[in-house]
């Protein structure tokens, strides 16, 4: 275990005092069965989200980054519970809301929202809008059908549609348009906390910076906690207050977003940042590159789980697992033996 | 979507509802987002797929005619009478005549005189019930047990597939055989029994296929969706899965439809199902026929025969042609 189970405290990626966090995840874990052999037995586990920690400010966008498969999308469903964590504790609004019944977890469900990747298969072909976004409505319980039109219309209206569109089906809308129906369903149950499963990765450039402004606006309006998952850097430096880098299931490295992307501390992060596209043709750089594929999540490796790819490790790394910890005392964590050499890895990167 | 003419007035502008001064390219609309046309309704959707397809038409068309003639049956033939004292014919059966139409069209069966046009219309309506709700019975068994199944998943799905495995190692129609070989003592079978049965042992196909449906459904993020809404299992079932996965439910029902109509025509073959007198349909007017073939009366065995085959084959059309209609995914053009 890298970070102690009696978690309460700086022992975990925080920001300011616990006053201000409005969900904190500790120590969670999500593994899938392999099932094999002639009685489908288990015969190992997935470990696509392997003891990771942190907590969420009210008010705050905490991005969460890392390449396909390591995580980030599971972990974002075990904080909503749409996939039961394996273990671990997750605390909304000083509750641990893992302990809640099925029938207190669906009152619960208005304040956890989730806005999904695929505006395609998200929204169900075969209802129409006001089904959709209406859906939640009945299920929280506002029976009369005129309230929940108004509210859809709302919301409609807010996402930047026209309320009399709730009339037709998804498949009259663009990607854009279809993202905008799956906001204003997330936003119809006024949720505190939304997690925005890459929202924007399927959609054009142009239409991108439109729902992103979109969400930053909605934030603002309701108050919104987000957490915001993607692989697109640019995207999560633009939104997010803080940011955290995941690995093969593991938290790598947790900061303020300017931070984290002036000065990165893990080299797996400096590794992503510079091969994060620079909208400036004239500047050459060296990408700090990584070998081989990401191992297999049934199977990682000992000790650090990037000694495999990493261009700076030693021994050491092979043997120990390195804790997520803040080495600056500046709210800056990060799990590596030898994060101090990670300026120079860098440097020798930018010339 | 090709097909729509775009009208201009199919193009809502937003300069018309917002003033400009409000205007913010944050909240308001793109192009991309202009684009959206009038919309149809899912059926008139439905309809235009289902035109598409030439042989499902035809096939629909057939189906019609034969309801109808089934329905009709009293208004287009005297009933199953022994008439032959109405013609002053020859003992033994006689060939398709226009005389006393339409009754005779087909022929007559020897001895009794029973008309085939007769037997034909009066055992549409026993052959197509047998069918049709056999088919009926065993989809909504089958569709309940794959949904449960796929759905939830775990020990609830390995028990339900266990016992549908049992089912389907059941070679179903030699047990059908003995059954009302059995149970009939030798004077055949009602209606209703033979539904019974059909429905005990015929569900067991279409929830597999239901239970795979349902297994890639359940993985979509608008279930997610709903489940994180707060919708209740039952209902993401009902309003979510279902609808999505009434095309495999449309063609296990109607592959269903005209398999049990031939099932129950051979059971009746054998003198094992529904017999005649009282009771007429196609297997048992082709059983009664079998004797005379050698005689050279072809009509009697032709006729029941070409309704019965056009009849499997008009449903089978009818299932194509509903499954690419259904599929919401499926383009018009």
């Amino acid at each position: 275990m890298s970070v102690t189970e009696n978690t309460i405290g700086a022992a975990y990626p925080q920001a300011g005092n616990d006053v201000n966090t409005l969900i904190s995840v500790q120590n969670l874990k999500k593994y899938y069965p392999v099932l094999g052999g002639v009685f489908r037995s288990k015969v190992a586990d997935v470990k696509a989200v392997d003891d990771i920690s942190f907590s969420i400010n009210k008010g705050e966008t905490f991005g969460l980054v890392g390449e396909s498969g390591c995580g980030k999308s599971t972990a974002g469903r075990a904080i909503l519970r749409l996939h039961e964590p394996t273990a671990g504790k997750i605390i909304f609004n000083g509750a641990d809301i893992t302990k809640y019944s099925p029938s207190q977890m669906k009152s619960m469900r208005s304040k956890l929202q989730i806005i999904f990747q695929d505006p395609y298969s998200s929204l169900n072909p075969s209802m129409p809008i006001s089904d959709i976004i209406g859906e939640g409505l009945i299920a929280q319980g506002v029976r009369s059908r005129k309230e929940r039109e108004s509210i859809i219309a709302f919301y409609l209206k807010r996402v930047g549609l026209q309320p009399e569109y709730m009339r037709r089906f998804p498949h009259e809308f663009s990607g854009g348009q279809r993202q905008r129906i799956g906001i204003a369903r997330a936003l119809a149950l006024k949720p505190a906390f939304v997690v925005a499963d890459e929202p924007v990765s399927a959609l054009d450039v142009s239409i991108q910076s439109q729902v992103l402004n979109l969400l930053k606006e909605l934030q603002q309006e309701f108050n919104l906690t987000y957490l915001f998952i993607a692989h697109n850097l640019p995207v999560v430096e633009y939104i997010s207050d803080r940011v955290g880098v995941m690995y093969l299931g593991k938290l790598a490295e947790v900061g303020e977003s300017k931070t984290l992307y002036n000065m990165p501390l893990h080299p797996y992060t400096a590794a992503l940042l510079s091969a994060a596209p620079i909208p400036d043709p004239t500047v050459r750089r060296k990408r700090i590159l990584l070998t081989g594929d990401v191992p297999s999540p049934i199977n990682p490796p000992s000790g650090c789980r990037f000694h495999t790819r990493c261009p700076i490790a030693q021994p050491i790394c092979k043997e120990q697992e390195p804790a997520l910890v803040d080495k600056t005392g500046t709210g800056h964590y990060v799990a590596c033996h030898f994060s101090d050499r990670v300026g120079e890895l860098v440097a020798s990167s930018q010339n | 979507m090709a097909t729509q003419n775009p009208s201009s007035a199919q193009f809502e502008d937003f300069g018309q509802t917002n003033s400009p001064g409000t205007y913010t390219p944050v909240t308001l609309l793109g192009n991309e987002d202009r684009l959206a046309l009038k919309p149809l309704t899912q059926l008139e959707l439905y309809w235009r797929r289902f035109r598409k397809h030439r042989f499902a038409q035809i096939g629909t068309g057939f189906m019609v005619f034969v309801i109808l003639m089934a329905i009709a049956a009293p208004l287009i033939t005297p009933g199953i009478t022994a008439s032959s004292m109405n013609l002053t014919l020859s003992f033994g059966s006689h060939g398709p005549t226009l005389k006393n139409f339409p009754d005779y069209i087909f022929g007559t069966t020897d001895e009794l005189h029973y008309s085939v046009l007769a037997l034909i219309t009066y055992g549409a309506r026993t052959s197509l019930m047998i069918g049709f709700l056999s088919a009926l019975f065993s989809v909504i068994v089958g569709t309940m047990v794959g949904a449960i199944s796929g759905y939830f998943g775990g020990i609830v799905d390995n028990i339900m597939m266990r016992i549908t495995d049992i089912f389907l190692t059941i070679p179903f129609f030699p047990l059908l055989v003995s059954l009302s070989s059995i149970l009939g003592h030798g004077s055949g079978v009602g209606p209703a029994f033979i539904i019974t049965v059909f429905t005990i042992f015929g569900w067991a196909g279409t929830s597999r296929v239901i239970r795979g449906v349902f297994l890639s459904l359940r993985e979509l993020e608008y279930t997610e969706a709903a489940k994180s809404v707060g919708v209740n299992p039952f209902r993401i079932i009902i309003r979510h899965l279902l609808p999505n996965s009434i095309s495999p439910i449309v063609v296990s029902f109607t592959l269903a439809f005209a398999s049990f109509i031939t099932f129950e025509a051979a059971l009746d073959f054998l003198g094992l199902g529904v017999m005649f007198p009282p009771t007429a349909t196609w297997g048992n007017t082709l059983a009664s026929a079998q004797g005379d073939i050698a005689n050279g009366d072809w009509w009697w065995t032709f006729f029941p025969g070409l309704f019965l085959t056009l009849t499997v084959l008009a449903i089978s059309f009818i299932g194509d042609g509903l499954r690419d209609a259904l599929d919401v995914r499926s383009k018009i053009d």
